[in-house]
Order: structure tokens, then C-alpha cells, then sequence
């Protein structure tokens, strides 16, 4: 009964905004307002302007498609046009609307509408699109970003529609459903939401609607943007949803159950719930055989550890445990340092630095140049630093390798996440050595157990456990194993497929 | 149903068996060889059996406590047969245990560290440190909590495979002559070792906090088997790897025969031991902190936020209050006795109690 009560004062509410903004917005203004700008025309193809008014934002629509289609078919039936529903039916356009209220007529204009009235005194507008949506925008993605030698090299472009287009290529059922909302003050962005109908989780699929809806932005830059909006917890390091350029991996997590989320103007799909699995995860794991698949991906987590632990494990055995390196190692490591006047987390620090600073100014630099810039700081200052003995050969290696090891990482914004985080772990090594790289997991263990990717456990498969779901988490099991959709999805069907093979062994002689 | 707090709070019952056998591994076991050794001698192992045995028939009698509780936990029960009154008084008895117990194995901990790695640094600050990521895990909730006790137990579980190395160097006529001596030594042995076992006492009070708790039975026997199981492995390691004469003098025996393991980068192993206990001592230090948090809260109507901040000062201020190796082993000493009077007298005296209650109840009902 509340509930009602309050749909009811919402339905008022709302009511009662539109009747504001129509009294606000008479049209005679809103056309007032667009005839500022120069790019707005408002003409008639004829002589008499009395019959027929043209007007649109000559930015927002295919000039083309103007002069070829919508002029000359006018100009030929006008004689038999009496009302707009005669226009209607002549013209060679599909998306056509009758808009009467004066920000509807202003919201297709800014759309890439024409609008199109009779006489200037009637009220009523035909508005046909006509707008130019690829305009200025790249027509493919080569996925250089996420790049893998076998599969597909088809990315999602800055288009929305084009990229509903190349998900429906893949997935051609009906049951892959859109869902299209605006976002955005001032941008009115296109974001969809897309899922499988009568496989993802209904309640996921509210939340990720729910969260959409109670977005309030001005301008919506990328979906990386929507992205942070809509995680669940916003102080971590850490993605809560994999955002991917490549169709095979949007529609990888689709198949599974997860939701995607798309944004106009933005070549990058989000997708989600996602567990911390799920962004070590690369297309190629599925190209190649599982076993070889399945090393990548064990390479891929334990480079990750490397690249996490290398460095801190250096400072703290360097500063209080000197004990624990054998005798053999210790000749070359005390060669190597005998002449670096830092305490070693100074050192590490220097050299983490360089390695970060190298990284950006290589991100920053057009591609031509950042090459050059990796040979000079890569060779250069590293044989410098060491030979002007301000850190050691062997840290140089470490830190080199770790560096390496954090770009095996598929996903940029994982990798990102991971070069941030050894820098508390070197901290916490200088200070308490080993204990505080043990420390350090600790609240490392504490913060990943608290994120939720909407509402998903982030470490899912391992806690909460779930036995079945290793098959595709750690290693890359067989396509025969593989064939149920991951347990926390709460998927409402579990199995994907049915693998059907004979083999010729003992079982079936 | 109503055993059981909301729904979304609670842990599926298979993680009964990280919480009680996370809670029941802690520093204890780096050191609790010299202590079973003195009555049962190379025997010690049937004591450590005994024991192990023993705690199957305290679970099952917690779990009939817990199924005859209104709302599944210990709270409740004191209320309900001792009155509101009463009742608080021994919860906050309760409460100290469970700060004595998070004070100690936070204080031993530390020890430890001190003598093995850090001689430099002060106690205070390595208690702060380590209070303070117990304090971070607790404030994360039940599931934080839960976990911790997972991976607690996970990633320490590597560390079982290097007794291989110490195999070759084993000498199993140590452990002869078998069973040669009187029940009184077993028993005075098992006394020294129940501590090892007590993590068992928190299920009386995270018992709401299972997904159909009263089904998950199977779970608290299988870990407490596991305990046992572990255990005796490692008091058979201890046994052939050394000899009575030298477990007596030998403070960590742990800890000494994990220095024999060498991989060609890492000279001293039980570096990684010393750091890797951290994650073995922090299922105790956290169930009991969040237990305390819990007890504090429901006993005094206090916000969960203050009475973990309370709790927290409160063991800081014990922790670095015992200065000495002395004064450690005293509390270690209060808490095994404490723990021991806990499960082995409380809980049966309770599970009587219990039963005249309910049949003295049930007849006052129906003369009404």
C-alpha cells in the first residue's frame, strides 16, 4: 500500500516536471535558441515557405542523405501533401515520429533529426532521422590494445550501434536482450545494458539497471567512467568489472551470464560481476589446447606474485634478514652492492621509479618516439645507474623482470592495479621486513574479501569456495569440462553445452 | 530458523572447518613439544590422541547446547537459564577469556618475532602492527573473518610438506619403548595440551553465523579430526627428530627442526616460518576479537564500531604489559587454564544443567 502511495507521488511528481518543462519550452523559443547557432538550418524547398518547413542541425545529419533522398521525394509528392501523415508515407525513411511538445522537438533536433512542419503555424513536427552517427568516428578497431596472435581482430569502435551490431553477429538469438537508457545532463549518452534473457541472473541484471539509473553525470567521457560509478566499493586499486575492447571476450562473459554494459562513444565494453579470476583471463587461453592454454595462464599468476613480492622480498632480506641468503648467492650480491651508498629501500625506490617514469613518458609520447625513449631509458640508464653504482646489478634484473612480469596481466587496469600495489608492500618491507610483506597480505587478503562486483564475492572461485568452478580459473581446463556457467553467476541455466565424443579406449572397446 | 542471523551474514557450514581448525592452530604449536614431554615422555603422541578424542564429545555436546538455545548462541542460553542478570555477569566473563586469548597468542607471537627476527624492534610497535591488521580483518564482519580462517589455513598448509626434508635425519627408535607408561602421565600430559585444542569453545558463539548450523555437525568433527591428525604428525616429527633430553631445552622445537630444510636461495627456512605463522595465529587472534566485539555488543547494547575499538585498546594495553619471556609463559599458563576450566567444566556442568532445567521446566509447564 505504501508503495502505491509513493509510485502515485513519483507518477505526480513527474507529471508535473513535463508540464513545467513544456511550459518553459514553447517551440517558438527552442527554435529561437537553435537558430544562434550557425550550423542550424531552417529553410523550405520551395518558394512559398507557407507549405513546408525543413529544419536541422546540418552538424548532426548526413547531408547526403538530405539532398539525395529526403529534398527531391518532397519536392515530388508535395502536390498531393495535405498533412503529415501524408509525408509519412512517401518518404524514404524509416525512423519518422510526430512530436508536438517543444523539448522533444529541441531533444531530436540536438539527435540528428529533421524536422519537418507543414505550416509554420501548426504545432505538429515530423521529425525523420537523418543523423549521421559515423561521422568523424574510426570505422574498425584492430584491438591493438588486447592483442592476440589467433582470433578475431575485430574491436568495438566509438558507435554504439555498430558495436550492438558486431555482439549480434556473434550471438544470433533473440534471447540477447537491450536495454538502451540515457545518461548524462549534458552529453545524453546512449548506454545499454546487454544480457542473455532466461540466463543471467534477474537480480543482477535489477541491480545493474537500478545503478544505471541513479547515475548523475554531465558529460560521460568513456564507459571506464560509467565504470567507477557503478563498482560497488570506489576506494580500491583494484577493476570491479573487466572492460574489454575485443567482441570474443564481451561475448565470452555474455554466454556466461554476466551483463554487459556498453556506452555511446566508447570502444569499451564493461562486464560484469567479475572475480579477480576473470581478468587473467585471455581469448587465446580458448585458442590454443588447454594444456598449453593452461600454462600461459599459470605463467600469467605467478608473474603476478613475481611482479608483486620481487621487489619488497629484496628490501627485506637486504635490510634485516641477510641471513637467509645462502653463501654462494651472497658473493655476487655483495659484489654488486659494495659500491651503493643507499640503504636498500632507497635504492628500490630509485629503480621502481625509473621504471614507472619510463612507462608513462612511453604512454605519454607519440609511438614513434616512445620506442626511442624505451632503448635510451631501458639500455642506457640502466648500464649508467649501475655503472655509476647507484643500485646494484641484481636489482636491476629484479626490478626489470617484475616490470615485465606486470604486462603479462591481459587487462591494462589490472595491470595498472598491480604495479601500484608493490609499492605499500616495499614500504612495508623496509619498515618490518618480512613480517610486514606478511602484514601487508594480510590487509591485502582483508580488502579483496570485502570486494563485491555487484554484489559477487571478488574472489570467487576461492572464497566462498566453489569446487566446479576451478575448472576454468587457475588452468584452462578441456572444452569437455568446461561446459557448466559458473556457479556465483546464479545462472538460470547451468550448462552450456554438450560435448559429445567417442573415444577409442579401453571404456569403449 | 531463527538459530540462524540474516541470511546474507552467514557462512556456508563447509567453512566450519577452516574456523575451528584456523582457531585451533596458533603459536602453540611452535612450541608445544617441551610441554607434553614432561609426564607421557616419548608416549606424548597417545596424549595428544587422547585429547584430540576427547574434543569430539565437547562438540557434541556444544551442539546440543546450541540446538536448546533460543537464538543459537551462548548469549542466549545464559539468559534463558540464568536470567538477564546473571546471565551478563558470565558473558562478561566470557569476554575476558576472549580478550585473555586474542592477548596471548598476540603477546607469544610477538615474542617470538623478537627473539627469532627482530631483536631491534620493540614490542610495542610489532603488537601494534599485528593488532592492528587483526582489528582491520574484524571490522570487515563474520565473512572477513571467515576468510582469514580460510586462507589461514590454506597457505600454511605449504608449509606441511617440508617435513619431507626432514625425513632422512629421522630416528624412529626414538619413539620406543611404546605405551610404557601409567594412565596418570598420559593424563597429566593431555592436561598440558588441551590449549592446542581450544578454538572449539568460539562455535558457542559464531554458531548463528552457519548457513543451516544445525545440520553442519559433520563439518566440527571433521576438523577437529584433521587438528588431532596434524597433530600427531608433528609430535612424531618432534619425537624422532629429537630427543627427549633436547625437546626439554629446546624453547621452539618447531622452529629448530624447520632450520634443517635448505633450498639453494633461501638459507634459513624458518624465516619463512616465523613469517608465514603470521597467518596461522590470526583465525584465533580475529574469531576471539570479533567474538569479544560481539559479546561486548550484545551484552551492553554497545555499537559495534566502539566495543571492537574498546576490545581492541583494551588487548594492546595487556599485550604490552607483559614484558618478559616469564611473563608471557604466565599467560599463556592463565589462558590454557582458563580455556581448560572452560570446555572441560563449564560446558558439561552447563550441559547438565541444562538437562534438569528442561526437565524441571517442562513439568512446572504442564502442572499449569
Amino acid at each position: 500500500m505504501k508503495l502505491k502511495v509513493k509510485n502515485m507521488v513519483l507518477f505526480f511528481n513527474k507529471h508535473n516536471k513535463k508540464k513545467l518543462t513544456n511550459k518553459s519550452k514553447p517551440i517558438k523559443i527552442v527554435f529561437e535558441q537553435a537558430k544562434k547557432s550557425s550550423d542550424f538550418h531552417q529553410y523550405s524547398p520551395f518558394d512559398d515557405s507557407d507549405r513546408l518547413l525543413i529544419s536541422y542541425y546540418k552538424s548532426m545529419v548526413d547531408v547526403e542523405k538530405v539532398n539525395r533522398l529526403l529534398l527531391p521525394s518532397i519536392q515530388k509528392h508535395i502536390g498531393k501533401t495535405t498533412n503529415l501523415d501524408d509525408i509519412k508515407n512517401y518518404i524514404p525513411f524509416d525512423d519518422l515520429h510526430i512530436v508536438k511538445d517543444g523539448s522533444d522537438v529541441q531533444n531530436k533536433l540536438m539527435q540528428g533529426y529533421a524536422m519537418i512542419q507543414l505550416n509554420e503555424l501548426y504545432t505538429q513536427f515530423l521529425a525523420v532521422n537523418i543523423e549521421n552517427n559515423g561521422l568523424g568516428i574510426r570505422k574498425n578497431n584492430d584491438t591493438e590494445n588486447e592483442f592476440t596472435v589467433v582470433g578475431p581482430k575485430v574491436g568495438f569502435i566509438e558507435n554504439m550501434d555498430v558495436n550492438i551490431h558486431l555482439l549480434r553477429n556473434k550471438i544470433s538469438i533473440s534471447d540477447l536482450v537491450i536495454e538502451e537508457v540515457i545518461i548524462g545532463s549534458m552529453s545524453k549518452t546512449k548506454v545499454a545494458i546487454a544480457y542473455l534473457d532466461g540466463i543471467t541472473n534477474p537480480q543482477n541484471i535489477q541491480t545493474v539497471r537500478q545503478r544505471l539509473k541513479d547515475i548523475d553525470l554531465d558529460v560521460v567521457f568513456d564507459n571506464s567512467h560509467i565504470d567507477q560509478i557503478l563498482s560497488d566499493n570506489s576506494n580500491t586499486i583494484f577493476p570491479t568489472f573487466i572492460s574489454t575492447e575485443r567482441i570474443d571476450k564481451a561475448v565470452f562473459s555474455l554466454v556466461q551470464g554476466q551483463i554487459a554494459v556498453l556506452s555511446n562513444g566508447s570502444p569499451y565494453v564493461i562486464t560484469g560481476p567479475a572475480t579477480l579470476m576473470n581478468f587473467f583471463i585471455t581469448p587465446e587461453d580458448y585458442y590454443f589446447p588447454w594444456i598449453v592454454g593452461s600454462f600461459f595462464r599459470v605463467i600469467r599468476y605467478f608473474s603476478v606474485i613475481f611482479s608483486i613480492f620481487a621487489t619488497p622480498l629484496y628490501v627485506a632480506i637486504l635490510t634485516f634478514h641477510y641471513e637467509v641468503i645462502p653463501e654462494v648467492l651472497l658473493g655476487p650480491l655483495i659484489n654488486s652492492r659494495a659500491n651503493v651508498p643507499f640503504p636498500p629501500v632507497l635504492e628500490v625506490i630509485f629503480m621502481e621509479l625509473t621504471i614507472e617514469l619510463l612507462r608513462e613518458a612511453g604512454a605519454r609520447l607519440p609511438t614513434k618516439v616512445g620506442q626511442t625513449l624505451g632503448i635510451v631509458g631501458g639500455i642506457v640508464i640502466g648500464q649508467a645507474t649501475v655503472e655509476a653504482a647507484l643500485t646494484s646489478n641484481i636489482l636491476l634484473i629484479i626490478v626489470a623482470l617484475s616490470a615485465l612480469a606486470s604486462f603479462t596481466t591481459p587487462n591494462y587496469t589490472m595491470s595498472n592495479a598491480i604495479r601500484v600495489l608493490r609499492f605499500p608492500f616495499i614500504v612495508t618491507a623496509a619498515l618490518w621486513g618480512g613480517l610486514g610483506i606478511a602484514i601487508g597480505m594480510v590487509f591485502l587478503f582483508g580488502h579483496l574479501l570485502r570486494l563485491k562486483s555487484f554484489g559477487t564475492p571478488y574472489l570467487v572461485p576461492l572464497f566462498p569456495f566453489r569446487r566446479k568452478n576451478f575448472r576454468d580459473s587457475f588452468i584452462r581446463s578441456s572444452f569437455d569440462y568446461t561446459t557448466a556457467r559458473s556457479k556465483f553467476l546464479r545462472p538460470l541455466k547451468m550448462r552450456r553445452y554438450t560435448p559429445k565424443r567417442d573415444r577409442e579406449d579401453i571404456n569403449n572397446e | 530458523m531463527d538459530k540462524q542471523v540474516k541470511e546474507s551474514l552467514t557462512v556456508s557450514p563447509f567453512f566450519i572447518f577452516f574456523l575451528i581448525h584456523g582457531t585451533q592452530t596458533g603459536v602453540g604449536m611452535l612450541s608445544f613439544q617441551n610441554e607434553i614431554i614432561k609426564n607421557a615422555e616419548q608416549d606424548a603422541w597417545v596424549s595428544v590422541l587422547l585429547v584430540g578424542f576427547s574434543f569430539h564429545l565437547i562438540i557434541w555436546m556444544i551442539y546440543f547446547l546450541l540446538k536448546r538455545s533460543t537464538k543459537g548462541d551462548i548469549f542466549s542460553l545464559h539468559q534463558q537459564l540464568f536470567g538477564n542478570w546473571f546471565g551478563s555477569i558470565l558473558n562478561i566473563f566470557l569476554y575476558v577469556y576472549m580478550i585473555l586469548i586474542t592477548s596471548s597468542v598476540i603477546r607469544s607471537y610477538v615474542e617470538t618475532l623478537h627473539v627469532w627476527a627482530f631483536p631491534y624492534i620493540e614490542i610495542w610497535e610489532l603488537s601494534l602492527i599485528v593488532l592492528l591488521a587483526t582489528t582491520y580483518i574484524v571490522f570487515g564482519g563474520f565473512r572477513v573473518v571467515t576468510g582469514i580462517c580460510f586462507w589461514g589455513v590454506v597457505i600454511p598448509s605449504l608449509l606441511l610438506f617440508t617435513l619431507y626434508y626432514l625425513f632422512p635425519y629421522a630416528q624412529w627408535d626414538n619413539l620406543k619403548p611404546y605405551l610404557n607408561h601409567s594412565w596418570n602421565d598420559y593424563f597429566n600430559s593431555s592436561k598440558n595440551i588441551i590449549y592446542m585444542y581450544l578454538g572449539v569453545g568460539f562455535l558457542l558463539i559464531y554458531f548463528p553465523f552457519i548457513k543451516d548450523n544445525v545440520n553442519s555437525k559433520k563439518w566440527a568433527h571433521i576438523s577437529q579430526f584433521y587438528t588431532t591428525f596434524i597433530y600427531f604428525i608433528l609430535t612424531v616429527t618432534s619425537l624422532v627428530f629429537f630427543s627427549l633430553g633436547q625437546l626439554e631445552h629446546i624453547t621452539w622445537p618447531t622452529l629448530n627442526f624447520s632450520k634443517i630444510i635448505y633450498l639453494p636461495f633461501i638459507e634459513r627456512f624458518e624465516f619463512v616460518y616465523i613469517f608465514t605463522w603470521l597467518f596461522v595465529i590470526l583465525p584465533p587472534c580475529c574469531v576471539a576479537l570479533w567474538s569479544g566485539t560481539r559479546i561486548l555488543r550484545k551484552t551492553i547494547n554497545l555499537k559495534a564500531k566502539y566495543s571492537l575499538w574498546i576490545s581492541s585498546s583494551i588487548i594492546y594495553l595487556v599485550v604490552i604489559n607483559f614484558k618478559s619471556q616469564i611473563e608471557v609463559e604466565t599467560l599463556n599458563r592463565v589462558v590454557s587454564l582458563a580455556g581448560s576450566i572452560f570446555l572441560f567444566c563449564y560446558i558439561p556442568v552447563l550441559f547438565i544443567w541444562l538437562n534438569i532445567y528442561n526437565i524441571l521446566f517442562k513439568r512446572k509447564r504442564y502442572k499449569h
